[in-house]
């Protein structure tokens, strides 16, 4: 049984965006903590 | 002689860049350490953004951007799909360092948490486990950076690994877990920008349907969902990867170092922002049969294909990646476990009265010694490094039932969670050898959790959590 | 058209010579004609993945565009698949391979252009069985299941019987 095509590039493309996206979160939560003055 | 994708001074100009920022910005860090429990736990005050980034950075290691690409190479979306199920130790985790938050304020690792739980025999067997893991990791990350110097840049091997070794003991050394932690952040981002771009990049130039489209008619086995070998792996890999988090003093050092209330977020950010990473970095590998890409050597596949693709951009791009990667793994280890020697070996163990300043100077040279030997197990290219974790996860996975049940259940004593761990660990390698790798840390994991079945049937003990904290005051006056 | 049947014959002939060439029979004379050798794994593969290694005759020989043949067939017509190799690296690691027999030669060319071409090995694929694969990973399934069962009731009558506030 082999994966389809679209289920293929609908999980490459998901895992991308999601990857993405994980430097954004850090940072946002690097800022806030940086503004709260809680980093360590 | 062979063509490497960076000329060798490139590679050693980085390094050199690398291994002086990274070693002065944990001297920097370093400056802040007043007492052992800065320089062991960071002062117990990581807030959200470090502790979600190092939970996430130090779990991306030689595994994730060579062994990831290495297994989808061989056993093709599954390969991938199974490797990123390792997450789960992380997100599992993440309940278990709340409780051990709150079990052991003012604790310092996963052995001193054993040693008072379960007794001495449990220990004993304990710190066996945690050596030969943690020296197994070790070594395969100094392996990993030796051989991807050699392959990158055509750098010898025992130079490049005596680098990588250097410059992670320089940083750990002189900052600590405050230079591990901050490191492992920018480590963090320079890892999924990275491969990130490289995914990118392929999907942009060569098209997913084109890579989906050539698989479908040279290597149909590849994008197989029945793939048997790799059917067998996936739940292998998972308890591999819950034993190592659940166990290790890496993970139980970083709960502890957080800030009050943050373990438990920052483990499950951690393992989701960890989820998708082998999925991109073994995508990276499906797309080597549509470019032509046989590599000599299957571990190094990731590599090959973005430095192929990308030329001497995309080298620079792996180099640096999967040299942070190692960092961030190889540090957090060199200080957790001699952290582990330290407190529940030397201070326990040799030297209860040892004095702060004393604490800290002996854990130093533990990082030191601990370097000293990972390089001299290095010398010599044993296994591929494959073979080498596969081996550790017989020992690991026999502690996840033992940790599990020690955390939250009071009649699980000390006797039979240490059989536990050592019939798991012995049917695990009978398993490894008579078998396959791939049911060492399955058949580990299952022997042990029945062993503590009938331990926790037949019990009538009933464990007081107070003495896990009484005995915390006294230690710490 | 008479023409054309001759020469078909007559390369018809060459062909069956060049069989009997390929047949594994003479060793000693059949190991000198070739100036590449291929290696491989000797056992059955279970995975769908293995390596094979080409040597030239003589070490000096530099060799160039080195090329792994495969075939389902020993006259390499059935199936054929190239897999060039690496740079100048003569280790080659192939994949996703379904159950059967493979043959494999080597081609490669000498720095002078000389073409050269390697003995042939086979390799039989032959993956676990399905039912094996299964079973595995439904013991996996419940020795999972029951440890994040565990793992979820234990922490949630944790939380449950807390009377601190949340920390």
């Amino acid at each position: 049984m082999l994966m389809g095509e679209s289920v293929f590039e609908w999980m490459i493309i998901t895992a991308l965006i999601l990857s993405c996206l994980a430097p954004v979160v850090l940072l946002v939560l690097w800022v806030k903590d940086l503004i709260s003055k809680t980093i360590w | 002689m062979t063509e490497f994708a960076l000329d060798t001074s490139t590679g050693i100009l980085i390094i050199v860049l690398f291994g002086l920022f990274w070693i002065g910005f944990g001297y920097w860090l370093g400056r802040k350490n007043k007492s052992h429990e800065d320089f062991a736990l960071a002062g117990r005050n990581v807030g959200f953004a470090f502790a979600a980034a190092t939970a996430m950075a130090t779990w991306v290691t030689s595994n994730t951007t060579l062994v990831a690409p290495q297994l989808t190479f061989q056993f093709g979306v599954w390969g991938m799909i199974g490797y990123s199920f390792a997450a789960l130790g992380l997100i599992l985790f993440a309940p278990m360092a709340k409780r051990i938050k709150q079990l052991l304020p003012n604790g310092y690792t996963s052995g001193d948490f054993i040693r008072l739980r379960y007794g001495q025999f449990a220990w004993v067997v304990f710190m066996i486990i945690s050596v030969v893991y943690a020296f197994g990791w070790l070594i395969s990350l100094g392996m990993a950076g030796g051989i991807l110097l050699e392959s990158l840049t055509g750098l010898d091997y025992h130079i490049g690994m005596t680098t990588i070794l250097v410059i992670c003991v320089g940083y750990t050394l002189f900052g600590g877990m405050r230079a591990v932690i901050a490191t492992d952040f920018i480590q963090a981002l320079i890892i999924i920008a990275g491969v990130s771009f490289i995914a990118y990049w392929l999907i942009d130039n060569i098209g997913l349907s084109s890579i989906h489209e050539n698989l479908t008619a040279e290597h149909p086995k590849l994008l197989d969902v029945l793939f048997p070998a790799a059917v067998m792996f996936l739940f292998n890999n998972i308890f591999f990867g819950l034993g190592e988090i659940f166990h290790s003093n890496v993970w139980w050092s970083r709960a502890l170092s957080f800030k009050k209330g943050v373990a438990y977020k920052a483990y499950l950010t951690g393992g989701l922002m960890w989820l998708p990473i082998p999925i991109v970095t073994g995508f990276i590998a499906l797309a080597a049969p549509q470019l032509g890409i046989f590599p000599p050597s299957m571990d190094m596949i990731g590599p090959t294909v973005a430095a192929a693709v990308l030329g001497k951009a995309g080298a620079v791009i792996v180099f640096v990646v999967i040299f942070s990667a190692l960092a961030s793994s190889l540090d957090s280890l060199l200080a957790a476990t001699s952290d582990l020697v330290t407190q529940d070996i030397y201070h326990k163990k040799l030297k209860p009265k040892a004095s702060d300043k004393n604490l800290m100077r002996f854990n130093r040279s533990c990082i030191f010694a601990l370097g000293v030997i990972t390089w001299l197990f290095c010398l010599p290219k044993i296994a591929t490094l494959g073979a080498l974790l596969n081996f550790a996860g017989a020992f690991v996975a026999s502690t996840i039932w033992p940790i599990l049940l020690g955390l939250y259940h009071k009649k699980l004593t000390g006797t039979y969670a240490a059989i536990a761990m050592a019939a798991g660990t012995a049917c695990g390698m009978i398993g490894y050898f008579a078998i396959g790798f791939y049911v060492a840390a399955l058949v580990s994991c299952a022997v042990s959790g029945l062993i503590c079945a009938v331990g926790i049937m037949t019990s009538q003990y009933n464990f007081d959590w107070k003495q896990l904290q009484e005995e915390d005051a006294h230690a710490n006056g | 058209m008479t023409k054309n049947k001759k020469s078909f014959n007559y390369c018809y002939i060459l062909f069956l010579f060049c069989f009997i060439g390929f047949l594994p029979t003479p060793t000693l004379a059949n190991e000198s004609a070739h100036q590449l050798t291929i290696e491989g794994p000797t056992s059955v593969i279970k995975e769908g993945y293995f390596n094979v290694s080409v040597s030239a005759k003589s070490e000096l020989q530099k060799l160039d565009k080195l090329t792994i043949e495969v075939a389902t067939d020993a006259d390499f017509t059935d199936n054929q698949k190239q897999f060039p190799a690496l740079g100048d690296f003569s280790t080659i690691s192939l994949t996703g391979f379904s159950n059967g027999s493979y043959h494999l030669r080597a081609r490669a060319e000498t720095k002078s252009g000389e073409s050269l071409v390697s003995n042939i090995i086979q390799v039989t694929v032959k993956h676990y069985p399905l039912w094996q694969a299964l079973t595995l990973f439904f013991i996996g399934l419940i020795v999972f299941v029951a440890v994040v069962t565990t793992l979820l009731l234990l922490h949630r009558k944790w939380t449950h019987s807390r009377h601190h506030p949340h920390d």
